[in-house]
């Protein structure tokens, strides 16, 4: 994962080093930068909360990602919303409606179920094992290989389109 | 085929500019204290009045019988008529598991369904000793095998703190499970209408119930785990039924995370016999499915007998 941040960091380390990092890896998730913000916010406090509490957690970079992935799925009611909007009964929002016109792999992604695109987005991009992934998202190991797979089968056709 | 990673990477430069900043975040911080304050003055209140309702539907369900027919959620497992012993030095807990997914017959055939399969057998003794192999495994990543030494057994953390009495057990998972407990969960409902508690019982003890992590759970804990899981509400609680694999069983059905679950339950034993799970967005069904499990005298032989808490089908 970029820039990992040592245990004998601050919180204020971690923030810089992993703000754009965090928000990035959630937009392609949501496809909603609003809702992005508000998560990547959110796992922010949850985690400066932690560290002032009970210390840094042993891997800061890799808590505060587990802690935005449960976040994430705290807002089931906001995924279906992603999801209708991936088949067309909303408009696509803010920045992402302008870019994914012109970027095959966004809207490859837009295609996927919010899981598929969590799985991916875990594990082929934040180099998270299946495990982790599967613990991040409550789901089982081999179900984070099936959405990924899926996932990828449909980002790399849409890739080689777009090549 | 380009690279996904490569492909993500690029779709992720695409990403605006975030809009926050350090401050955002404090400012944050005080505005979820303050309204933890206040929520706390009310929580009082409401915990007063939960444990009196607690009380009264308690005395309410004392006479009913706990055999026969089914009930409605969260009422609890029938008394097994030949409970699971504890594990005694020398001894081994002994499983074998088999975990697939049943796919569609419609399903493109590069859908990624099918591909995983894992058969696998697990002694594991008190010093923490033990044996895995795979029988089968198709994709699973089950990859330790081999015999271990005494404290070398691949699993996720030790286990023998965990109570066996259904009630200690409960409070000690809640407590585990809790976001400054030792294994935090996602604070989130599992469907709507269910508390978030009775989320965190099941995210809390499936990761025991045939888990290729955890194949230090023993025969009681397990059975103490399907006892807290049945007094949840949102679990329905079937007796009478039959497992995957046909095997007579308790069922606890429920609907958590988008998904549809059955756990399966020994009527005799209360031990742990199969799971399975049916996700909204993904066509496959996974099965978990214990084929045998008890008290192993070695770590190259099966459970004899009486020492079975599941029998081979």
């Amino acid at each position: 994962m970029a820039g990992r941040v040592a245990s004998t960091a601050s919180f204020e380390d971690l923030f810089l080093a992993q703000r754009e990092h965090l928000f990035s890896a959630l937009w392609l998730v949501t496809r909603d930068r609003h809702e992005a913000e508000e998560i990547a916010q959110d796992a922010f406090v949850r985690v400066w909360e932690r560290w002032e509490r009970r210390g840094a957690p042993d891997d800061p970079t890799a808590y505060l990602f587990r802690t935005a992935m449960n976040l994430l799925r705290n807002r089931r009611r906001r995924a279906a919303v992603a999801l209708r909007r991936a088949v067309g009964h909303e408009p696509a929002p803010d920045v992402l409606e302008a870019v994914e016109t012109q970027d095959a792999v966004l809207r490859a992604l837009g295609a996927l179920t919010p899981r598929q695109r969590a799985a991916l987005v875990l594990v082929d991009l934040l180099d998270l094992t299946s495990e982790e992934a599967g613990r991040a998202l409550g789901i089982r190991p081999a179900t984070v290989r099936v959405l990924a797979a899926r996932g990828r089968t449909a980002l790399s056709q849409m890739g080689e389109r777009d090549a | 085929m380009p690279d996904t990673t490569h492909l993500l990477d690029r779709a992720r430069r695409r990403a605006p500019e975030p809009r926050f900043d350090l401050e955002d975040v404090r400012r944050r911080r005080e505005r979820r204290e303050r309204g933890r304050r206040v929520r706390a003055g009310a929580l009082g209140v409401a915990i007063t009045v939960g444990l009196l309702v607690a009380a009264v539907n308690a005395v309410g369900s004392l006479g009913g019988d706990p055999a026969v027919g089914t009930r409605d959620g969260g009422t609890g497992l029938p008394v097994a008529t030949r409970p699971a012993g504890g594990l005694t030095p020398g001894e081994y807990s002994y499983q074998r598991i088999l975990i697939y997914e049943a796919c569609p017959t419609d399903l493109a055939p590069d859908s990624g369904c099918a591909t995983t399969r894992l058969r696998a057998e697990a002694w594991w003794a008190l010093d923490d000793s033990g044996r895995r192999e795979a029988l089968e495994n198709h994709g699973y990543g089950f990859d330790d095998t081999g015999r271990f030494g005494p404290g070398e057994f691949p699993d996720e953390g030790d286990l023998s703190a965990f109570p066996i009495d259904p009630d200690a057990l409960e409070a000690f998972l809640l407590d585990r499970s809790s976001s400054d407990g030792a294994s935090p969960r996602p604070d989130v409902t599992p469907a709507p209408g269910v508390p978030l508690e009775e989320g965190l019982v099941w995210n809390s003890v499936r990761d025991y119930l045939g888990s290729t992590q955890y194949l230090n759970a023993t025969p009681a804990l397990r059975a103490a785990m399907l006892r807290v899981l049945a007094t949840v509400p949102m679990v329905r609680v079937d007796v009478r039924q039959t497992d995957p694999s046909g095997r007579p069983a308790i069922a606890l059905r429920f609907r958590a995370y988008d998904a549809d679950h059955e756990v399966f339950v020994d009527p005799a034993t209360g031990d742990f016999l199969a799971h399975t799970e049916r996700y909204d967005d993904v066509d496959a069904v996974w099965v978990t499915l214990v084929e045998e499990a008890g008290f192993a005298t070695s770590d190259d032989t099966q459970p004899k007998d009486d020492a079975h808490t599941v029998s081979p089908g």
